[in-house]
């Protein structure tokens, strides 16, 4: 239970991959021009994600090392061309929103990156569970980005118009740049303040410790908070 | 036979598996999630009138019927599929899926434009047809197709036809004081693409010149 909190907790926080990790930045900046479009990338990411991640944890034993990298990239490239498949037949126009950025998922580097350094040393739950948060991540930020830039340069969001005021320089890429670096920026922030709130919890910890118990005591106690 | 013990061999073995298998996948999913050109034309329409519509083709340039699989090619680009869809009465419409050339980066843009035709009359006359709708369909090297949004393209459905019937066409240049101006700021390049797309349909419908 601890293990799954723990992948949650990566996958979407400690090591987002757009926000943190700043991987998959392509279609990040090319694709959030709107809400929509950042949550269509995502769940398409999610799905790869989580059929790569559960088909390398499977091959785990079988696959040499010597040419895992190759095998990888021949697992992940089948799922995405399973998932345009799929799109194409079921949901064309997400298909076409996506464009060319749907068969570069083959590239992502956060997809290669999970299944070379997380599933492929992890059973399968865990390697399932990992592409789910890892994907929620992603989708997160993707949105996230998408909604943010769709308000600001177009007034609306999911489509929804809510006013006519638009600064068109959200929906350039150079708003996208700048939109991805205040993100960063934000979350960096954020994640700073919560680490000192904690360091000084642990700290007022600690010192109400310190009047009434040893030093033995003190550690058992912090290490048992950790 | 120590090969057919070493890790070589069994580097060559699973990699040769996992693409037959991928391979085998891929060909029975490709059959299964096979997307007609017929299925394309009906999303196509569905895309511009909201519906589901019955169409007759007058051309289509990916069809196997010979009579109709051909382009028409204008001075500005290609018209690609013809469709023809019954309205009310004699009424009816042409949908036409057209490619205007010189865009930016010497690239191409293709659109979907909807031409009614509206007559009391035995045959329609030149001023009974009307630009209705134009969407954009898919685009070629044209990095800021963002720019163009839903009011560059109701340009062209203003009603223009005396304009047409006088011979004039849609341009993006700024000093071009003869035609209809419909240019987008920064991106004149694509705007003149999407303007001979349309301007292919006025060669037809208008004989524009």
């Amino acid at each position: 239970m601890k293990n799954i909190k723990k992948i949650a907790l990566d996958g979407v926080v400690t090591s987002n991959p757009v926000l943190k990790l700043v991987l998959g930045t392509c279609p990040t900046l090319a694709l959030t021009t709107l809400a929509m479009n950042g949550i269509g990338m995502g769940l398409a990411v999610t799905f790869v994600l989580i059929c790569s991640n559960v088909l390398v944890s499977l091959l785990r034993k079988v696959i040499p090392s010597q040419v895992r990298i190759p095998a990888f990239i021949l697992i992940i490239a089948t799922f995405v061309t399973i998932l345009r498949l799929l799109l194409d037949k079921l949901l064309p126009d997400l298909y076409a929103s996506l464009g060319l950025y749907l068969p570069l998922i083959v590239v992502n580097c956060i997809i290669l990156a999970r299944a070379e350094g997380f599933a492929s040393k992890n059973p399968i739950l865990y390697s399932a569970l990992d592409g789910l948060f890892m994907g929620i991540g992603f989708t997160f930020a993707l949105t996230l980005m998408g909604a943010f830039r769709e308000l600001l340069g177009a007034g609306a969001i999911f489509g929804v118009i809510l006013w006519d005021f638009k600064i068109e320089f959200f929906s350039s890429s150079a708003g996208a740049f700048f939109t991805f670096g205040l993100f960063i920026a934000v979350f960096s922030l954020m994640e700073s303040l919560i680490a000192k709130k904690k360091k000084i919890n642990d700290y007022a910890k600690l010192c109400k410790l310190k009047e009434s118990a040893s030093v033995e005591e003190i550690n058992a106690k912090l290490k048992g908070d950790k | 036979m120590s090969f057919f013990k070493s890790v070589a061999f069994r580097c060559i073995t699973v990699l040769l598996a996992l693409a037959v298998i991928f391979g085998g996948t891929l060909a029975i999913l490709n059959d299964v999630l096979y997307v007609s050109p017929e299925e394309r034309t009906a999303r196509a329409i569905k895309s511009v009138y909201g519906v589901e519509m019955k169409y007759q083709t007058r051309l289509d340039v990916d069809s196997t019927n010979t009579e109709i699989n051909q382009a028409l090619t204008c001075e500005y680009g290609t018209i690609n599929k013809i469709y023809e869809i019954k309205q009310d009465g004699n009424n009816y419409d042409l949908l036409f899926h057209t490619t205007g050339f010189y865009g930016y980066n010497n690239g191409k843009i293709s659109l979907w434009v909807k031409v009614s035709v509206n007559f009391t009359t035995e045959q329609p006359t030149e001023d009974d047809y009307k630009i209705d709708t134009v969407i954009l369909a898919s685009f070629e090297k044209q990095t800021l197709m963002s720019k163009f949004t839903g009011d560059f393209y109701a340009n062209f459905t203003v009603d223009l036809t005396q304009e047409f019937i006088d011979g004039k066409i849609f341009t993006s240049d700024k000093y071009d004081t003869d035609n209809i101006k419909n240019i987008i700021t920064g991106a004149t390049k694509s705007a003149n693409a999407a303007c001979n797309a349309v301007n292919c349909v006025l060669d037809y419908v208008w004989g524009a010149n």
